[in-house]
């Protein structure tokens, strides 16, 4: 039985309850009979290892269960590769599902062409918009594999395409995510002779809170992958796999992962002469725009934490891994400094005890020598923080007047931080009194870049960005917050805010909604009232004009939809018309 | 050794000091003049005591501040009219008559001085300018686009009767005028006997109530210049705390406006400002000013170093003179050279904050 299978299905489960029904029975009821489906269960806590079970004991022919530890997507479809009989080998993620006739026509197309590897088009359902489209692979019924890469359109999926299972006894996922940018693409160049069912036979159903719309901070394998993709790839293919690539990437940074965009500009140097001398790319015009960041610095992901008379928390460590798992650590301390490199008015410091001040001045060289992102023991950062990478240089207010030290960065060797080493070398109030670095830093800033000591969001001479306080020092749940201050304990579901950023934030607030009442008392009078009780409390002021705005538009369209409004229409026309002839 | 006297004409209570000061240690034992002028009104208060000291053998007393507002701009013509008739003014405003010099020095290019060059533009009587604090560093009062006197024929002749500035630190000078610098030598705290006969002088009491904080005013509001000064005033009060800050009025000032907006209490001490220094009584006292010449006096004049806060860096006003660039680099050469470890020049207003709790001991050291 086994030696006539013609294609393994290998379903990877992991907490799927509630879908994998669906995504079986979809394979059931294919019409290719000579099928096998293995179901490999990755560490479930949900019932899906329950419902592989079942269906193992319903079909024991056709269906087998493979429950293994949880190591990602990439191993379950190994593990299935392992266990599978058939001549080709498709994958289907369990929350999607795949139309009948797939396998069958599919496999028909393999045995045909002889081909390695066949594709498929992609119906895409955006679940919570109720909407579908189909993602057309190929414009033509043939492909040419160049134009392919090239197009490369759904040229990374695993599961539109069904696979020649010798292929796998030489490839296999790496555990990652987005082990099919990794694989996939790199295949199609060394497995060139590709057939094609141009329809669209897998339905791939996209949700929010799935890897492909959520964000964590693994999904920084991306980048890792797409360096798969172009180093493996059969250099016959460069050219295509390049532009595939850099297409991809430019999808990635500007529009569905922009949160990784410093990850992905480093990519790009990476491969900076193939990308600059491919032909594909310059002649696109829009990609064209990748070319201003071939040398744009970026910060490192280097995170430097110096501490002098105190730990770090255990806290501090896990989620800096969590979030920022390929990110280095520079970590310094008074058992690990050289006392004797620092310049002499650090030295006086440190033996007058003022740990703090050689602190600043340890983390600022670090950041001047390496580049990174000084972060204090008391403070955390979440995966925004990736997102000011892209600055030369950025620091944030932690109130409406002073800077926030505790989480600042820049490139290697800025000169702003330059100077700022050197001005612990001067005769200055600020070397004399031991002031903090936020006092230096302010009046640093204000005197050469002009910055305006109030709280709000600044770009001094577009080179310096300054952030709000609840950016850098404090969550306001915004979806802006990069770090904040940890120091004091709050129970889960609070924040601890300073009371001078409450009050510089229900001023802005109120400042904001006095100006959109202001602004439309001058435009439209009588929609003010109806819009009073839209909750403001703790909602960004963008949000707030947002939602008034929102909700004026459905006042007043409830109001032009009324019957009254209808029934009176004649009387008010004949009333305008009145008033037109008056003024004649 | 000239066999005719020497004239010093002084306008203010810093030129007496250093006219006395010259007069006992650069032209000793030679005939010598002194001319005060009602330009600082006090200065005639102090004729008695200056009779009595026997340094000058005759002191005469001028009216010169009228004069000195007139004829220095308008048309060649209006000048001319008062610089036609220069034997008579002088003769008018004096109190005796003037007779021949060997030397005459000044620290003011005013009309005065000018009418007093073309008087004895054909005598051999060298005039040597003496300094009056930072503007005889920094402006050049001669440039002939500067006033209108200075292409008049006559109203320019001072420039060529003139043989050299005296200057504490002729390093500093910053002037275009192509004039030779000369030393003056500093004056000597310690020279105990020059101390009392300035004491003297001046009268000189220590002050009975003073403040840790000292703020010089300047004469902003008597040239109607809009500033903001007494924000300034107001702002190191506040930082400093009441009680511990004090605000020496600008005798030039008509009213004591700090006094009565609260920012201060009322300066009782007379004495004058370099006498104070000279006897140390501002000693672990904070001097704060704009850019008061007062608080460059210990260092320039005296070689002493006192505590001092400039704050013309966050000056805002109408600028002070033409010249304002050059003071400005002339206080920066200040700073670098001879400021030592007790001046500071706040750049922002957290500096200022910053220097004062420091200097005033609220802060951690």
């Amino acid at each position: 039985m086994k030696d006539k299978i013609k294609v393994s299905v290998i379903i990877p489960v992991y907490q799927v309850e509630n879908y994998l029904e669906r995504a079986v029975e979809s394979v059931l009821t294919q019409t290719l009979e000579e099928k096998e489906i293995i179901l490999v269960d990755d560490g479930s806590m949900d019932q899906s290892p329950a419902i592989c079970d079942r269906y193992a004991r319903e079909y024991p022919d056709l269906i087998q269960v493979i429950h293994k530890e949880n190591q990602g997507l990439g191993y379950a479809r190994n593990t299935g590769v392992a266990a599978a009989c058939g001549e080709y080998i498709a994958f289907l993620d369990s929350d999607d599902t795949v139309e009948p006739e797939m396998y069958q026509e599919m496999y028909e197309k393999a045995v045909e062409g002889n081909f390695d590897i066949v594709v498929c088009d992609v119906k895409i359902h955006y679940v919570e918009e109720n909407r579908t489209t189909v993602s057309v692979t190929y414009p033509e019924s043939t492909i040419d594999v160049s134009d392919y890469i090239a197009r490369g359109n759904n040229i990374t999926y695993s599961v539109n395409k069904l696979f020649r299972r010798k292929i796998w006894e030489s490839n296999s996922y790496e555990k990652m995510l987005f082990e099919d940018i990794a694989l996939i693409p790199s295949l199609i160049t060394r497995y060139p002779h590709i057939g094609y069912v141009p329809k669209p036979f897998y339905n791939y159903f996209r949700r929010s809170n799935t890897i492909s719309t959520s964000q964590i901070g693994d999904m920084v394998d991306i980048v890792k992958a797409f360096r798969r993709f172009l180093d493996r790839s059969d250099p016959a293919y460069r050219e295509e796999v390049v532009y595939c690539a850099v297409k991809q990437l430019y999808w990635n940074m500007f529009q569905s992962r922009t949160l990784f965009q410093a990850d992905f500009i480093e990519l790009l140097q990476e491969y900076k002469s193939d990308i600059m001398l491919n032909s594909y790319v310059a002649g696109d015009q829009k990609l064209k725009k990748v070319f201003e960041y071939m040398d744009k610095k970026v910060i490192p992901e280097i995170f430097i934490c110096v501490h002098f008379g105190r730990g770090i928390p255990e806290d501090y460590r896990e989620e800096l891994k969590r979030d920022f798992p390929q990110g280095k650590l520079i970590e310094i301390c008074e058992t690990n400094i050289d006392i004797n490199s620092l310049p002499k008015p650090l030295q006086k410091a440190w033996t007058e005890g003022k740990l703090e001040y050689v602190e600043e001045y340890e983390a600022l060289r670090l950041l001047y020598d390496t580049g990174g992102i000084v972060l204090k023991p008391e403070v955390r950062a979440n995966l925004n923080l990736k997102r000011l990478r892209t600055n030369p240089i950025f620091f944030g207010f932690e109130d409406d007047e002073a800077l926030m030290t505790g989480c600042f960065g820049a490139v290697r060797g800025h000169y702003v931080i330059q100077a700022l080493l050197e001005s612990y070398l001067g005769d200055t109030i600020f070397n004399k009194a031991y002031l903090p670095l936020k006092e230096r830093l302010r009046d640093f800033l204000i005197l050469h870049f002009g910055l305006r000591p109030n709280g709000r969001k600044q770009f001094l001479k577009k080179e310096i960005s300054i952030y709000l306080p609840s950016v850098l020092a404090y969550d306001m749940e915004d979806g802006e917050n990069c770090c904040k201050w940890v120091q004091y304990p709050c129970p889960e579901g609070y924040e601890v805010v300073s009371a001078k950023v409450l009050k510089m934030w229900s001023e802005r607030i109120l400042e904001n909604w006095n100006l959109y009442k202001q602004e439309l008392s001058g435009k439209k009078a009588g929609a003010v009232q109806s819009s009073a009780s839209i909750p403001i409390t703790g909602i960004p002021a963008a949000e707030v004009q947002k939602q008034l705005e929102q909700r004026t538009r459905e006042v007043i369209a409830a109001y032009e939809n009324s019957t009254s409004w209808r029934i009176t229409k004649p009387l008010r026309m004949l009333g305008e018309m009145f008033q037109k002839w008056r003024k004649k | 050794m000239p066999d005719k006297p020497i004239l010093m004409i002084v306008n203010s209570v810093y030129q007496l000091v250093t006219a006395i000061h010259i007069r006992c240690r650069l032209i000793n034992g030679q005939e010598a003049e002194l001319l005060l002028t009602d330009v600082t009104p006090q200065l005639e208060e102090y004729l008695p005591k200056l009779q009595e000291t026997g340094l000058f053998s005759r002191i005469l007393f001028a009216k010169t501040h009228d004069l000195n507002s007139r004829y220095m701009v308008g048309t060649q013509e209006e000048i001319s009219e008062g610089y036609c008739q220069v034997n008579r003014i002088l003769q008018w405003g004096l109190s005796d008559e003037l007779q021949d010099y060997s030397q005459i020095y000044f620290s003011n290019y005013d009309t005065f001085s000018r009418m007093l060059a073309c008087r004895y533009y054909y005598q051999p009587c060298s005039f040597i300018c003496y300094e009056d604090g930072f503007s005889t560093y920094v402006i050049d009062y001669l440039r002939e686009n500067r006033a209108a006197v200075n292409i008049h024929p006559d109203g320019r002749k001072i420039k060529d009767k003139i043989e050299y500035v005296l200057l504490y630190e002729p390093g500093l000078a910053m002037r275009r005028d192509n004039l030779p610098n000369r030393r003056l030598p500093k004056i000597d705290p310690k020279d105990e006997k020059f101390r009392e006969l300035l004491n003297f002088v001046f009268s000189y009491t220590a002050p009975e109530e003073t403040a840790d904080f000292i703020f010089l005013e300047q004469s902003f509001r008597a040239e109607g210049l809009k500033t903001n000064d007494l924000e300034l005033m107001r702002e190191c009060e506040e930082i400093t705390g009441s009680g511990r800050f004090l605000v020496k009025p600008h005798p030039r000032n008509p009213e004591n406006i700090p006094y009565q907006l609260g920012i201060t209490r009322q300066y009782a001490c007379k004495a004058p400002w370099e006498l104070v220094l000279l006897n140390g009584h501002v000693k672990n006292k904070t001097v704060v000013t704009v850019c008061s010449n007062g608080a460059l006096t210990s260092r320039l004049v005296f070689g002493m170093e006192t505590e001092t806060v400039m704050l013309y860096e966050l000056f805002e006003g109408k600028v002070l003179w033409q010249e304002d660039k050059v003071l400005k680099r002339y206080l920066r050469q200040f700073h670098r050279q001879f400021s030592g470890q007790e001046y500071y020049v706040p750049r922002t207003h957290y500096e200022l904050r910053h220097i004062l709790n420091y200097l005033g001991g609220r802060h951690e050291r």
